[in-house]
């Protein structure tokens, strides 16, 4: 891909690992799957607070936050992250979940606010697609510009 | 599409993270946006604070050096905008930018601004919207701007055209003493760093660089310091910072800080040019059904690339005004 156009829009894609999960091998496929997918992933590494991972979206401003979580935190880590998102200004950016997430708890997420949730088993054009749905609601709703 | 860059360069100014986020992203992803963006910016008064580059290799700690950089400019009252760029994949257009992860602990302090940036296409350790990104960083106020260099290949020249410091970044076990030579470090470096100093043939090294800058054809007056680290324990990071500050004033005695800017200026220019004409001739080649059929009948006769090449240009230029925009 020679990029010598006036327009090159690419989809910036933050992902982090939250709270003390120490799994990194299948949050490193992701970071790939995106890339190859042509995103820009901005990848945080492991052991993120909520308040960096709100800090990192804003400054680098991305379409998605990306958040992989196998700890079982998620119901703690996840609201306390779109908390983080409104107190920075940033409520629009929307933020899909992949982890081990029971039924009940990805459907209480969803009523959150969260745009997306993935578990064990999903394929990577799944993944890709909710990555790049979640993005594509946001250009559509205006909030990008 | 101006008013609201208008609007956002005053929320800018204003110290707006997210109107500074919006528009480097503006300026990435569109040409004539960032044509507009510096525009008007050239029409705003703001400080311009000292560039510093930060080149080498992958894996010998640019991105942990930086941090420890970050920690100490912050100790000493100073704010600092990061800009750290990572190849692009030139097969898919996408990038994994991790340069981040190793400043975890800056994430929260609002004096540190971070953005990582894919080079998207630019082969010279930096992208065409890093100098749209250092304006903007500017005129947001960060008191020192640093860049990390994607750190591929030994062509990071493009730092060198865009910082007013340039420090490269060396570890111990990276090759021999012809690999200086070779690589262009001790040209292109203001200061040069060898990191992970406590590991094996730190001492080695130091001499080689010492030798290998006694060979450098002297320019400008600046010897370039030899500053050993452990960018893990911030040793000699303070060293660095003292440094890079004595050489900012260096440069403005010296009136080679007005002189790199320039340096900086035409080098913006002639990348500029160059995308511009390409992307017209590409855009022309790309429609033209005519040109692939002129191509495959050249190949076909085994026509002389160098006379194709002059007969194509000739035509295109015959026909396509070069759009001055």
């Amino acid at each position: 891909m020679i990029e010598n156009r006036r327009t090159t829009p690419k989809l910036r894609i933050l992902l982090a690992k939250p709270g003390l999960d120490g799994h990194d091998r299948g949050v490193k496929v992701i970071a790939r799957a995106l890339s190859d997918a042509g995103m820009e992933v901005i990848y945080l590494g492991l052991r993120q607070t909520a308040k960096q991972i709100a800090a990192a979206a804003v400054q680098e401003d991305v379409d998605v936050v990306a958040i992989s979580i196998l700890s079982g935190a998620h119901m703690t880590i996840i609201p306390e992250l779109l908390e983080n998102l409104r107190a920075s200004g940033a409520p629009d950016i929307p933020v899909v979940v992949g982890g081990i997430i029971p039924d009940d708890d990805a459907a209480s997420l969803l009523n959150l606010g969260v745009k997306g949730v993935l578990g064990p088993g999903a394929s990577i054009p799944e993944l890709v697609a909710m990555v790049a749905g979640a993005a594509k609601r946001r250009v559509a709703s205006g909030a990008a510009l | 599409m101006s008013d609201q860059i208008a609007s956002l360069l005053e929320s800018t100014a204003r110290k707006d993270v997210r109107a500074l986020s919006r528009l480097i992203s503006m300026a990435e992803n569109d040409e004539d946006a960032a044509g507009r963006i510096s525009f008007l910016l050239a029409k705003m008064t703001y400080a311009h604070p000292q560039i510093v580059g930060v080149a080498g290799a992958p894996g010998v700690g640019k991105s942990t050096l930086i941090r420890s950089i970050c920690l100490e400019l912050r100790k000493r009252g100073l704010t600092v905008g990061v800009l750290a760029i990572d190849p692009t994949s030139p097969l898919t257009g996408g990038a994994v930018l991790g340069d981040r992860s190793r400043m975890s602990e800056l994430a929260t302090d609002e004096g540190v601004y971070i953005r990582s940036m894919g080079a998207r296409g630019q082969l010279g350790g930096i992208s065409r919207a890093t100098r749209d990104a250092i304006r903007l960083l500017s005129l947001f106020g960060s008191g020192v701007i640093i860049i990390e260099t994607t750190g591929v290949g030994q062509n990071e020249l493009d730092v060198v055209n865009a910082a007013h410091t340039v420090i490269s970044v060396i570890m111990p076990a990276s090759g021999d003493s012809v690999q200086l030579l070779e690589s262009g470090v001790t040209e292109i470096a203001d200061i040069i760093v060898i990191n992970k100093s406590d590991l094996l043939g730190a001492d080695t090294l130091a001499s080689e660089v010492r030798g290998a800058l006694q060979l450098r054809a002297k320019k400008d007056g600046w010897t370039p310091p030899l500053i050993k680290t452990i960018a893990t324990s911030a040793m000699g990071v303070a060293e660095i910072v003292d440094t890079t500050r004595e050489h900012f004033s260096f440069l403005e005695k010296s009136g080679g800080k007005v002189e790199r800017e320039r340096r900086a200026y035409v080098a913006e220019v002639n990348l500029l040019l160059r995308q511009r004409v390409l992307s017209t001739i590409t855009a022309e080649l790309e429609n033209g059904a005519e040109f692939r059929e002129a191509l495959q009948s050249a190949f076909e006769v085994r026509r002389s690339p160098y006379e194709f090449v002059d007969m194509l240009l000739s035509r295109l230029l015959a026909r396509t005004e070069i759009s001055s925009h």
